[in-house]
């Protein structure tokens, strides 16, 4: 039964050597330059000394819900992607009719202004 | 890949294609064209998308047919729970009207949510599969839960809310992996299929084959999130919370619709699938009946605030209606109906009287409030009366007739020890429904509540009235219609 | 390779991510932490439907489908639920539950 995981311990295997091998093998070629900003933790450009949880404007939440709720809806897509042929024209009356119900809960949040961000 | 179309009859659909249809466009229309302000007319127009729903229904009437590869199903049992959930819907939105501009709380989205929640009463009533049971109990409790902070930002209906909706996701997980289960079990999520299947597994049944384990936990788990919706002790700890925070249209409106068309697509599923297994889960269902009446009606003789006292005798009340349930015979089912529609209407009229009386910035639910009321508004407190009444289940009212037909379809099923609990809860009961009348008639008042009668909400006071006194009299008006639901579901 | 892994290994860890999900979900005080726990609640069910569907009836999509409705039903719960916790933070400055309780009896 455990030789079915070879093939995901071979992979971790993999990985770490690569991991390794990258890092130190750069480590002992690379020119080592050493400045103030250089050595600061990488925060992808933002400042890395503060709170760890930080407040952001709520605005952000919004989109990221309204995000959230259309991309999942998609997902009914994708089946029918799949048997899209086989289902023809009454595949694409009734996707029509679902596309046309996520239409209206989109102009609603249009019109509603939740997708204004000033 | 070949696709086998299944028979696809798109008028067995037709009351949700109408209320789902008029939710939609109401949404438009209110967001387009009704000024702020004016929000009544989206009431007014959502009480005509739930007349052409009740049209919709005309064509069907009689039928019986199940179509989308028998995921739906249409038949009086289905048609009668309609008629029964727009009339809900219809009062509720009347009682809104003039609420909600008084609250200080009107939107329009309010009328859309609950032709939402109740296009989701009437796909509960049936779905015959439990994917569309899981959708409708979903689609449900996500319109309650906003409908329940509809009073945002005051405090105590946000709360409601979030205690409801996280009692409700949690509801939610056992209700899936109940679902999840019992289609490991049986590999389908069919009613009639799981009927097939475990009437198969019984013929063949021999020491070697285990019984249906894995159906019958998860039809525990799935019998634990039907709890929570109709609110059966020992998962009603939220119901008080929630029923006094939430705006007092939407307690009404839950009070009776959440319980009607949840326990709906409980009887679909236990008469369905589920008759051969009756040994297993008749018993708990009678516990949790007999546990939800007394706490229910024992809790609510400790309130002194009515709203909160109606939401305690609420949940006695959803243990009087799952003894329909439990006796599982076609006179309980004709018990579930009559009942489920005269406690509708006297628990409608009953929050109509309260919303009466409720004013913004002073909530009027304190017992004082109802001091004196028969001296001031005597035909109003006539009619709070003869709600109590008939809630307390006192002849001749429409409720004493629905306590009378569940508790003899509970006898004639065997289970007398049940109906002796119910008549001694009802017993109980009366003592706090009459202790608001005594208040009403025998007290002098307290402080000075002006009730704010407008003519829409004293006509629905008394026609709700009116037809509770006529139920009580009258039974056979809508007993025959309750007698071929039952035929319709061969019970 | 699928008779590697037998369907009762997938069915215990559906089963224990259930009852980790329920356990934070009931011991939990923040609002955001418990719909954490109902999420892993509502995704441990999406394991144990797809595992039923691929090793016991890979022919008929039930299982894969209803997965699918389990996901959106869940994304549209979490969304109403972060809404009102947003709006119960903006009230009372407070996401933990035991201290949003004013209604008692």
């Amino acid at each position: 039964m455990l030789e079915a995981y070879l093939p995901i311990f071979v992979l971790f295997l993999f990985a770490l050597f690569v991991a390794v091998f990258v890092i130190s093998f750069s480590a002992l070629l690379g020119p080592q330059k050493p400045g103030e900003r250089k050595l600061k933790p990488y925060e992808s450009g933002m400042e890395p000394i503060g709170q760890a949880i930080r407040r952001f404007p709520v605005k952000f939440h919004v989109v990221a819900m309204l995000f959230i709720l259309f991309d999942i809806e998609v997902v009914f897509f994708l089946p029918y992607a799949l048997v899209f042929r086989e289902l023809s024209v009454y595949g694409l009356a009734v996707m029509g009719v679902f596309f046309l119900i996520l239409v209206v809960g989109f102009v609603y949040e249009w019109k509603k202004g939740a997708l204004q961000w000033e | 890949m070949n696709i086998a179309f299944p028979d696809i009859n798109m008028l067995v659909i037709l009351p949700l294609i109408v209320i789902f249809g008029s939710a939609l466009a109401l949404l438009l229309i209110d967001l387009f064209f009704i000024p702020a302000g004016n929000k009544k007319i989206t009431g007014y127009l959502a009480l005509a998308g739930l007349l052409f729903t009740g049209l919709a229904g005309v064509p069907l009437w009689g039928m019986e047919e199940s179509s989308f590869s028998g995921m739906v199903v249409v038949d009086t049992f289905a048609l009668t729970l309609n008629v029964i959930f727009i009339i809900i819907a219809a009062i509720t939105i009347i009682i809104s009207l003039d609420y909600l501009p008084r609250q200080g709380i009107e939107q329009g989205e309010f009328y859309p949510l609950i032709l939402f929640a109740t296009g989701s009463f009437v796909l509960l009533a049936q779905s015959t599969n439990l994917i569309l049971i899981f959708l409708g109990i979903e689609l449900l409790s996500i319109t309650l839960y906003v409908l329940t902070g509809f009073a945002y930002p005051r405090l105590s209906s946000e709360e409601a809310a979030m205690k409801y909706l996280l009692l409700g996701a949690f509801a939610a997980g056992f209700f899936v992996y109940g679902i999840a289960l019992i289609y490991g079990e049986t590999m389908t999520v069919d009613l009639n299929q799981i009927r097939l299947y475990l009437t198969e597994l019984e013929s063949s049944s021999t020491a070697a084959v285990p019984g249906p384990t894995l159906l019958l936990i998860g039809g525990a788990l799935v019998l634990i999130a039907f709890s929570f919706k109709i609110a059966l002790v020992p998962f009603h700890m939220w119901t008080p919370d929630v029923y006094e925070g939430a705006p007092t249209p939407v307690t009404a409106f839950m009070s009776v619709g959440t319980k009607g068309a949840a326990l709906a697509a409980l009887i679909r599923i236990v008469t369905i699938a589920l008759p051969t297994v009756q040994d297993a889960w008749v018993p708990v269902l009678a516990v949790l009946a007999a546990a939800t009446m007394i706490v229910g009606n024992v809790g609510a003789v400790a309130q002194t605030n009515v709203k909160r006292m109606l939401a305690y005798s609420s949940v006695g009340h959803a243990g009087y209606i799952v003894l329909g349930v439990v006796a599982m015979s076609a006179h309980g089912i004709e018990a579930f109906l009559f009942y489920l529609l005269a406690y509708s209407l006297t628990n409608l009229g009953a929050f109509a009287v309260i919303i009466v009386l409720e004013q913004r910035g002073e909530s009027a639910w304190s017992l004082d409030d109802f001091s004196g009321l028969g001296q001031r508004q005597p035909m109003l407190a006539v009619a709070m009366a003869l709600f109590m009444l008939s809630l307390a289940g006192v002849p001749p009212t429409a409720g004493y007739l629905g306590k009378f037909f569940v508790f003899a379809a509970a006898w004639e099923s065997g289970l007398g020890w049940l109906v002796l609990i119910g008549v001694i809860t009802s017993a109980i009961a009366i003592f706090f429904y009459l202790r608001i009348i005594v208040r009403m008639f025998m007290h002098e008042p307290v402080r000075d509540v002006q009730p704010a009668l407008h003519r829409s909400i004293t006509w629905t006071i008394a026609v709700a009235a009116g037809a509770v006194l006529l139920f009580g009299f009258m039974p056979n008006l809508f007993i025959d219609l309750a007698q071929r639901s039952v035929i319709a579901l061969g019970g | 390779m699928i008779n590697a892994v037998p369907l009762s290994a997938v069915l215990t860890i559906a089963a224990a991510l259930f009852c980790i999900g329920l356990f934070g979900a009931m011991s939990r005080r923040n609002a955001v932490s418990i719909l954490m726990g109902v999420e892993l609640m509502l995704n441990s069910v999406n394991i144990n439907l797809v595992a039923f569907w691929r090793y016991l009836q890979p022919d008929l999509i039930t299982g894969q489908v209803f997965a699918i409705f389990v996901i959106t039903v869940a994304a549209a719960e979490a969304a109403v639920g972060l809404a009102m916790v947003i709006a119960i933070y903006r009230s009372r400055q407070t996401v933990y539950i035991d201290t949003v309780d004013s209604m008692k009896g």
